[in-house]
């Protein structure tokens, strides 16, 4: 061995060229299975950081479903409630079972004029109709009262009390002579059908003091004399007095109503002959329907305010087949042309991302794939302003929260486009002359391109400030941007909006 | 090719589904090469190799502009100085002696032509120390500044360390050279 010693570059050269160039290493399925349950464990899944978004959509969406079932929940009762004190009105019938029981014999005319504050607010019809279901006249010629059974029977009553409107109107009809009893009685609906305040309001109030006061606290002060039966009956009672009476037993009614319980009011009324401080309320509640309805119709606010954010899931095709979400930020004005009609728009800036197999639904020049095959998936992700002009009606219109829908059409001006190819050709195969992506910048503008569709809930938080959440639907009319592909996107607009005086 | 590369990082950077597994099968015989020559083991080298696949996903999305092997390179001797850094208190042969240097010469090594997995054995065999210098200097080549800043100590005892490194390796070779000269002539 007379050779040469190798110096040490030399051996580090040996060295370096066996080490650099590795033979036999292949991939091992099972170090993989390790890096995923490495990835696993620290959070940084692809798919995990793609969901996370969802989460706040989801639960928005949830929380605003929930909300819309509570308010149907709670519109419900509110109509439950109004069916109960229209039972109740029918049941007004019972200070005549009071009379009876008390066995009175005035020279009263029986009577009750019935009147429901609560359907004054609902239903005018229905008020006029009660203010003005005067009597129940009970055999006033002998002033004995008919007797009528004590227990409550609700069929009975009903019945009373269409004969009571029976009378009632022939009775209108046959008093129309004389001014002085028509006159308050049509001053009284009026002033029930919640306008403001009149001189009839007045003497309702005037009346409702004197509600249970001005007969003796033997006799039923609720029973009403109306004066149509006692001119038919030609006795002569005065006029105010007969107005006083006949209001004030209307309010002691609404009284029942609120207290449902039929017989205990009875008792109540027995044991308290002093003036009912609920007539006052009542009052309160008339005067209030009355204001609420001279804001309602003072001018509203025709201009509002907004800034918008949402959640932007574009598909080529089907809805499902979202990837990624993109986002939507923009700025809206809403313009009302009736209370409830509006008009909106607005610019929102938003980034479209979508993933499309579709290549057929891409267009491109001729040639654009240079002999081959298009990519197998493209990956879009485009910025684009969006303009939208909606129409929306305000289906529902609480004093806080309202429902809308919304219809219209938006534009979209496209600022940057850009596009993946994906072709999927196997890790070491090469792309020869296949495009990897394209990109083109303010090229696109689809005027009127699109069309939208959205539902929404709009909740006050102040006087002037409002909060929205609208989910929605776009859809291009025809294919858009540089592939002019017919895109789909939804989500969930988030809106906080200002009302401007 | 690089358009290829390309696509893989850039779906990785926008954490398509899938993209992971695409890059780390792509990258996985070149990652092992290096992580190997690092390590004693197989399974130290699949673990090095998978802590420095963590880094790169998780900072993929800052990566522009550089060659991508280059990049992965760094990461993962970067990664294997940490495990280095772990392993050097169970290092009890830090202070090996290399013996008397054998001598090796041109001829035996072009007779004998070593295979990639026959000197990547003998590189396992070295001492963590040993084998990390070696590997930074003559692998590739960092300077003893470098390697003395990266590992702690000072350009003397990264020099000292290297040519020990160097005379282990060749004992190892030699003895190796040996046995296959014995086994070809008996």
């Amino acid at each position: 061995m007379s050779s040469r010693k190798l110096s040490d570059k030399e051996f580090d050269r040996y060295a370096r060229n066996i080490l650099k160039k590795p033979e036999g290493i292949v991939f091992d399925e099972s170090a993989w299975v390790a890096m995923e349950k490495q990835l696993a464990q620290n959070g940084a899944s692809s798919t995990s950081a793609s969901l996370r978004w969802l989460i706040p959509a989801v639960l928005l969406l949830m929380t605003s479903l929930g909300y819309l079932g509570y308010q149907k929940v709670f519109d419900t009762n509110k109509n439950s409630s109004v069916l109960v004190s229209n039972e109740n009105s029918t049941a007004k019938i019972i200070p005549n079972h009071e009379s009876n029981s008390d066995n009175a014999s005035n020279q009263l005319t029986e009577s009750t004029a019935t009147s429901n504050s609560n359907v004054v607010s609902e239903n005018e019809s229905t008020v006029s109709n009660e203010n003005s279901r005067p009597t129940e006249n009970i055999d006033s010629k002998s002033n004995q009262v008919k007797h009528v059974n004590n227990s409550v029977d609700r069929e009975a009553s009903l019945d009373n009390v269409e004969k009571g409107i029976a009378k009632e109107s022939s009775a209108i009809t046959k008093s129309s002579g004389s001014e002085e009893l028509t006159t308050p009685v049509i001053e009284n609906s009026s002033s029930n059908e919640g306008k403001l305040p009149t001189e009839g309001m007045g003497q309702n109030e005037e009346s409702n003091a004197q509600v249970t006061n001005p007969t003796n606290s033997n006799t039923e002060s609720h029973i009403a004399t109306d004066k149509n039966e006692e001119s038919e009956n030609g006795e002569i009672v005065d006029g105010d007095n007969y107005e006083d009476e006949a209001i004030g037993s209307g309010f002691e009614i609404i009284e029942i109503e609120y207290k449902y319980p039929i017989l205990t009011l009875a008792n109540v009324q027995h044991q308290t002959p002093e003036p009912l401080p609920p007539d006052h309320d009542n009052n309160a509640q008339l005067l209030s329907d009355s204001h609420e309805r001279e804001i309602i119709q003072t001018p509203f606010n025709r201009w509002s305010l907004g800034v918008v954010i949402a959640p932007d899931f574009t598909t080529v095709g089907q809805l499902n087949e979202f990837t990624r979400p993109g986002i939507d930020i923009g700025i809206t004005v809403e313009y009302f042309i009736l209370k409830r009609l509006s008009i909106t728009t607005g610019a929102i800036l938003t980034r479209k991302l979508y993933n499309t197999t579709d290549i057929e639904e891409y267009t491109v020049p001729a040639g654009f794939w240079n002999g081959n095959d298009g990519p197998s998936e493209i990956a879009a992700n485009c910025k684009v302003i969006d303009i939208p002009i909606n129409l929306r009606y305000r289906i529902r219109e609480g004093e806080r929260t309202s429902f809308f829908l919304s219809a219209g059409m938006s534009s979209y001006l496209m600022l940057t486009e850009r596009y993946d190819y994906d072709y999927n050709l196997g890790y070491r195969a090469s792309l020869g002359s296949r495009p990897g992506g394209w990109e083109v910048a303010n090229e696109n503008n689809h005027f009127f391109g699109v069309y939208n569709l959205s539902a929404g809930i709009n909740r006050k938080i102040s006087k002037n400030m409002s909060i929205e959440a609208e989910p929605f639907l776009k859809n291009t009319l025809g294919g858009v941007g540089w592939g002019q592909v017919r895109l789909s996107s939804t989500g969930m607009l988030l809106h906080l909006k200002y009302n401007l005086k | 090719m690089k358009n290829k590369v390309n696509i893989l990082i850039k779906d990785c950077q926008k954490q398509k589904q899938g993209s992971e597994k695409a890059l780390y099968e792509h990258f996985f015989s070149y990652g092992m090469s290096v992580s190997l020559r690092y390590t004693a083991t197989y399974e130290e080298a699949v673990e090095v190799l998978n802590d420095s696949y963590m880094k790169v996903f998780k900072t993929i999305k800052n990566f522009k502009n550089d060659t991508f092997k280059g990049w992965f390179r760094r990461i993962i001797i970067n990664t294997a100085m940490d495990h280095y850094r772990k392993m050097k208190k169970y290092d009890f042969l830090e202070g090996y002696d290399a013996g008397n240097a054998e001598a090796i010469h041109a001829e035996e090594l072009i007779t004998a032509q070593l295979s990639y997995e026959d000197l990547l054995g003998l590189v396992n065999q070295l001492t963590p120390s040993y084998r990390t210098v070696f590997n930074l200097y003559a692998i590739d080549g960092y300077k003893h500044e470098e390697i003395a800043k990266t590992l702690g100590i000072s350009v003397g005892a990264s020099k000292s360390n290297l040519s020990r490194a160097r005379q282990m390796l060749k004992n190892l070779l030699k003895k190796t050279l040996d046995y296959e000269f014995s086994e070809a002539i008996g």
